[in-house]
């Protein structure tokens, strides 16, 4: 019987009132909701709640210890950051959407069996594609269609994995697996999907910055984190994720230098510092664990705000190109600032909250005497640094204004509110980290800030600066996207359909014209756009089954008649109905 | 077996308030004209010594045990209960102070009354036999009826109370038949001995199934179930409103605590006679308040009908008959005094001069100039919606819970759709609070009291609502019936 | 103002170079980690190589235009 609430729970019923508030009491109902679910979370305790039996099979609803409450909470105060971020979004559905995500990535944390982790993962799927969706831009319905193929493929890899893995053990609990059934492997494929590994990354740089400018900021929590426990809980300690992670880390620092677009930056930043994160786990051991939660952690704070500043600018300027930005210190002070904070903080800059998490995983490798990934990652990180702290705040914020730059201001108050809150965590928890080590799953004892460390970190990254300094010049400046591992589905569906449409022509015309509308002239695409979410058809269903109530209503109501003999008469009949149905059932 | 000193220390509670109601009623005389407010404090201070003495027995030996040869239980299950009552019943009194000013209320008996309706109520709770708890059932009702019409200028409160007295008395009557045919069939008025007559006998005839009826009918009656709910809108409505608020929650409250004894504990190897019947009764109830409270524009009238609507939710937690499910009515019993006693201190705050304050209307607009206000009325009625993360969205979760751990799902989703439903006419209110403008100056009461109350509502619908925890867990620690 | 810059930017860098030879590590995991001065090396060499090879793999055709794919 629950001795607990769900904060998960909490966020996904609360949700579906949103769009029936307006105005400040809708903001106030966000903000409170939130920070309820925050509360709530703190009333957790150790232990599984919430066990139904369904089937035969013990279902449990809620599993809390150490690992997922860590994430609970990192994910609850993602929640009211983001929300606040997004206070100004008019449009109710985009709010549910949100709350029922960010519910729902709680839903999974918790989950203690495959079946309610996997109700939650498609929860977090079929949510957050509104989020795309609600762009309502051309790019974004194609983008958010591919999405949502994408993670309903992690989905069925999933599901067959865990199908695999019931026949072989007879329990849904979840726990660890490791690759050794090819139902383990499967189930790492469908994390992995989430995690955005190669070569399923393609789907994150494609979608995010497609997103709407607060559906990024919850994008980029959620899913990949998510992904992150269920590996962390279920893979710990496979070698070959080593060697998976310290690809994801090179190749998004790579690609990250290569991008134009601000938001298709930290999107790629996303797949390094993951990278990082899957590096750790198949490091293995409880220092590498906590290394990797702490880490998850600090990224949340961090990454949340990088996404905040880029939808900032791309708020303000109506572009996110860096080609077409520069200057804006002068024009968006606050947003600079808190930007930076942000940056170094994912540079690892003593003071700052990377400082204190990312260096646990590199400890935990070292301590492994692994080589090779060790300075892989030390590469990375270097390159973490040139791109986020210099590349784009030397193309972005110094320089020389553009004719976007010039419409610049700083965003309104509550995108700035939401930033400074999270840069402040990530300044707080730079300076305090003990408090963070002490919600971590394994006991450590781990001192982030030791000469040495200060020392060797601050050579790293200042000789990188120097570096960067004398090779400005030849940054990749081109507008435009790389090419990424998802030219093999985007042109190899499009070649298929080619084969296709020849082997088929000579068949009847109208079947062709049939195939050519439908898949070919974009006709699919035309359906999923028009699949919208409008106020419009919500509220005219919702407008038609209020009257339907309300008519009921005054129906119902003349039998108040207001006379004594009527009442006491409809006590008689209820008491005469009531007897009948005694006598009917037995 | 002759009452002992050890019955006489475990009703010592009941002693207390009877006592002392019966005492107060005498020093009436003493106080010059105009002083009556004295006699409300003496009765918050013997709620209070009651409470005390409640508490401290909950950590005695003497829990568990009976009293006066087994018609009195001294258990975990009725101490929460009377937790519910006592603080009904201060709440109540605080806001009535300002109130009996403004409407020019006189007699100090107003207090009394409420404290012998306090006292039937811990009668019932603690009852196990049914005709202490029929005693305690008349001892709570009587004084309820004449404050009722306490309003003896206004004729809705006169037509209430009468209505109320006569209904009342035709649905006792209903309940005594009930009771003595179980008499008749198990030889007994005591709980443990009827449920050990229900679980020898074999077969049930149809003679029981009449009991059973009756006995639905007269507890329904008093928690405002359909259809024996009939009374309670004009009844709402016409009484003064400190009384509604009294009778919404404290009342209601010992009504569902004979209600779930009764049935849980007399009458479970019947369980699946009567399992059905009260799960119609609770779905019809859930429909029927939360739609028609949808057309409603008298404030107490919906408060009223989402009463019914309550009541619904609240039988629901009947049917699994489990200690879950006992635990879920209970701590919905407490969110439910939070919500709607701050609900109504609101209704009270805004009763002032020619203003009544209860007509839905007379809050639109609230939001401009009386932030606070509004902001606590937005709270009372998204609790009362089940909107997370307040109280009352944990009170209809932990019923839904307990309903789904039985199997019993299908009830849980209706719930779920009448609560939409309900959503609708709460959050009207907020919208027409916030979104509008306002047509008039807002006045409200200017007393310390209802603001106090209002701010225990508050706490309580917000704490319980994201700290649930050591509420639900002292619960079901102590107050286990199977 | 850029010029002053860069002379504190090249004192912090001597700073930091110093103390790495300096300041003893901690603990020796790796063969490189009794060469003073390593990290400062390793910075500079890899942000050489990251731009420069960002820089190749962006003339190779990997990068391309927004709407490549309609």
């Amino acid at each position: 019987m629950p001795q607990w609430l769900h904060p998960g729970m909490v966020l996904i019923a609360g949700a579906f009132v949103v769009p029936f508030l307006r105005g400040s009491v809708r903001q106030f109902y966000l903000v409170f909701l939130t920070t309820g679910a925050l509360f709530t979370m703190t009333g957790l305790t150790e232990g599984v709640y919430g066990v139904l039996h369904i089937l035969h099979e013990e279902v449990a609803f809620t599993r809390v210890d150490k690992l997922s409450l860590v994430f609970g909470y990192v994910f609850s105060v993602a929640a009211i950051i983001a929300t606040i971020y997004s206070l100004n979004e008019e449009r109710g559905w985009h709010h549910t959407a949100a709350l029922v995500y960010a519910g729902s990535a709680i839903g999974v944390v918790f989950a203690g069996d495959f079946v309610t982790l996997f109700v939650f993962w498609e929860f977090m799927a079929f949510s957050s594609v509104f989020l795309i969706l609600l762009r309502k831009e051309e790019e974004s319905y194609n983008a958010a269609y591919r999405y949502i193929l994408v993670h309903v493929f992690g989905g069925l890899c999933l599901v067959a994995g865990f199908k695999l893995l019931f026949m072989e053990t007879h329990s849904i609990e979840f726990a660890r697996i490791g690759i050794d059934s090819l139902g383990g492997m499967l189930v790492l494929t469908g994390f992995l999907v989430n995690a955005a590994a190669l070569p399923f990354n393609a789907w994150l740089p494609d979608s995010y910055p497609r997103a709407t400018l607060g559906g990024a900021v919850f994008m980029s929590v959620f899913t990949t984190k998510s992904a992150v426990y269920a590996l962390i809980r279920g893979f710990e300690g496979t070698d070959v994720l080593i060697w998976l992670g310290i690809i994801m880390a090179v190749y998004g620092v790579l690609y990250a230098m290569m991008e134009n677009d601000i938001r298709r930056v930290m999107a790629y930043s996303i797949i390094s510092q993951v990278g990082y994160m899957v590096a750790g786990i198949g490091v293995g051991g409880e220092l590498a664990v906590n290394g990797v939660t702490a880490h998850a952690f600090s990224h949340i704070l961090y990454k949340g705000l990088l996404f905040m500043a880029a939808g900032s600018v791309l708020f303000v300027t109506g572009t996110a190109r860096m080609t077409e930005l520069g200057g804006l210190r002068t024009r968006m002070p606050i947003t600079f600032i808190l930007y930076m904070i942000g940056a170094l903080s994912i540079s690892a800059v003593p003071l700052f909250s990377g400082f204190v998490t990312k260096s646990i995983i590199f400890e935990a490798v070292a301590q492994k005497h692994l080589a090779y990934p060790y300075l892989l990652l030390m590469l990375a990180a270097a390159g973490t640094f040139l791109y986020t702290a210099l590349k784009i705040p030397y193309l972005v914020f110094l320089g020389t204004e553009k004719p976007a730059s010039r419409k610049a201001h700083d965003p309104p108050a509550n995108m700035t509110m939401a930033m400074v809150i999270a840069a402040g965590l990530c300044v707080l928890l730079g300076l305090f980290p003990q408090p963070l080590y002490g919600l971590l799953p394994h006991g450590m004892d781990f001192h982030p800030y030791t000469v040495d460390h200060i020392v060797s970190t601050l050579s790293l990254l200042g000789f990188a600066l120097l570096g960067f300094v004398l090779l400005k010049g030849r940054l990749v400046r081109i507008p435009g996207i790389n090419i990424d591992t998802d030219i093999f589905y985007r042109f190899g569906g499009r070649a298929f359909l080619w084969i296709a449409r020849k082997v088929f022509t000579t068949t009847d015309d109208f079947v062709s014209g049939l195939y050519q509308r439908v898949f070919l002239n974009g006709g699919w695409l035309v359906a999923v756009r028009s699949w919208r979410f409008d106020a419009g058809v919500i509220d005219g269903i919702v407008n038609g089954v209020a009257n339907f109530f309300v008519g009921l209503g005054q129906a119902l109501r003349r039998f108040q008649t207001g006379m004594l003999p009527d009442y006491a008469l409809s006590i008689l009949i209820g008491l005469f109905v009531i007897l009948n149905l005694f006598f009917l059932l037995f | 077996m002759m009452p002992g000193i050890k019955d006489i220390l475990m009703i010592l509670p009941e002693i207390v308030v009877a006592v002392a109601a019966c005492v107060l009623l005498m020093v009436e005389f003493l106080c010059r004209k105009g002083e009556r407010t004295i006699i409300g404090v003496f009765a918050i201070l013997t709620a209070s010594v009651a409470a005390a003495i409640s508490l401290y027995l909950m950590t005695t030996d003497y829990m568990g045990g009976v009293a006066f040869s087994g018609m009195f239980i001294l258990d975990g299950y009725s101490t929460m209960f009377k937790l519910i009552f006592y603080l009904a019943t201060i709440l109540s009194i605080v806001i009535s102070f300002y109130y009996t000013r403004e409407e020019g209320i006189k007699g100090g008996e107003y207090y009394t009354l409420m404290l012998f309706s306090l006292c039937g109520m811990m009668v019932m709770a603690s009852g196990r036999d049914l005709l202490t708890i029929y005693i305690g059932l008349e001892l709570m009702s009587l004084p309820v009826y004449v404050l009722t019409g306490f309003l003896d200028r206004d004729k809705r409160s006169v037509e209430g109370a009468m209505k109320y007295v006569i209904l009342g008395g035709f649905s006792s009557g209903i309940l005594l038949y009930g009771i003595s045919i179980i008499y008749g069939v198990t030889g007994s008025t005591e709980l443990t001995a009827i449920a050990r007559a229900f679980g020898e006998a074999g077969g049930l005839t149809p003679v029981v199934g009449l009991a059973i009826v009756g006995l639905i009918c007269g507890f329904g009656f008093k928690v405002a179930a359909v259809p024996f709910h009939a009374w309670t809108p004009d009844v709402y409505e016409g009484a003064p409103t400190p009384v509604t608020a009294f009778m919404s929650v404290g009342p209601k409250a010992a009504a569902f605590a004979i209600f779930l004894r009764v049935f849980t504990e007399g009458l479970l190897p019947v369980y699946e006679h009567w399992q059905v019947l009260v799960a119609v009764v609770a779905v019809a109830t859930m429909f029927y308040g939360n739609i028609v409270a949808i057309v409603q524009t008298n404030i107490k009238r919906m408060l009223a009908y989402s009463s019914i609507g309550h009541a619904g939710y609240a039988l629901l937690g009947l049917l699994p008959a489990t200690n879950d499910g006992v635990a879920s009515v209970i701590y919905y019993m407490f969110v439910y005094l939070f919500m709607n006693m701050g609900a109504f201190a609101v209704v009270v705050f805004m009763r002032r001069a020619s203003q009544s304050g209860e007509l839905i209307e007379d809050y639109r607009g609230l939001a401009k100039n009386h932030r606070a206000l509004s902001l606590a009325m937005l709270v009372f009625m998204f609790s009362l919606a089940g909107i997370p993360p307040t109280a009352g969205f944990v009170g209809k979760f932990y019923i839904f819970m307990a309903l789904v751990d039985k199997g019993m799902v299908e009830l849980a989703l209706i719930a779920v759709v009448a609560s939409a439903v309900a959503a609708y006419f709460y959050i009207r209110v907020v919208l027409l609070m916030y979104m509008k403008e306002p047509v008039r100056t807002h006045l409200t009461a200017e007393s310390f009291g209802v603001g106090l109350v209002i701010a225990v509502g508050i706490i309580g619908a917000i704490v319980l609502g994201v700290y649930p925890g050591y509420l639900i867990d002292l619960i079901q620690r102590v107050s286990a019936l199977v | 103002m850029e010029g002053t810059l860069r002379w504190i930017l090249y004192g912090v860098l001597a700073l930091c170079l110093v103390a790495d030879v300096v300041v003893p590590p901690e603990h020796r995991y790796f063969f490189w980690d009794r060469i003073p001065g390593f990290n400062a090396f390793y910075g500079f060499s890899a942000a050489v190589i990251i731009i420069i090879v960002a820089e190749l793999l962006a003339g190779t055709g990997l990068r391309q235009d927004e709407d490549f794919y309609e």
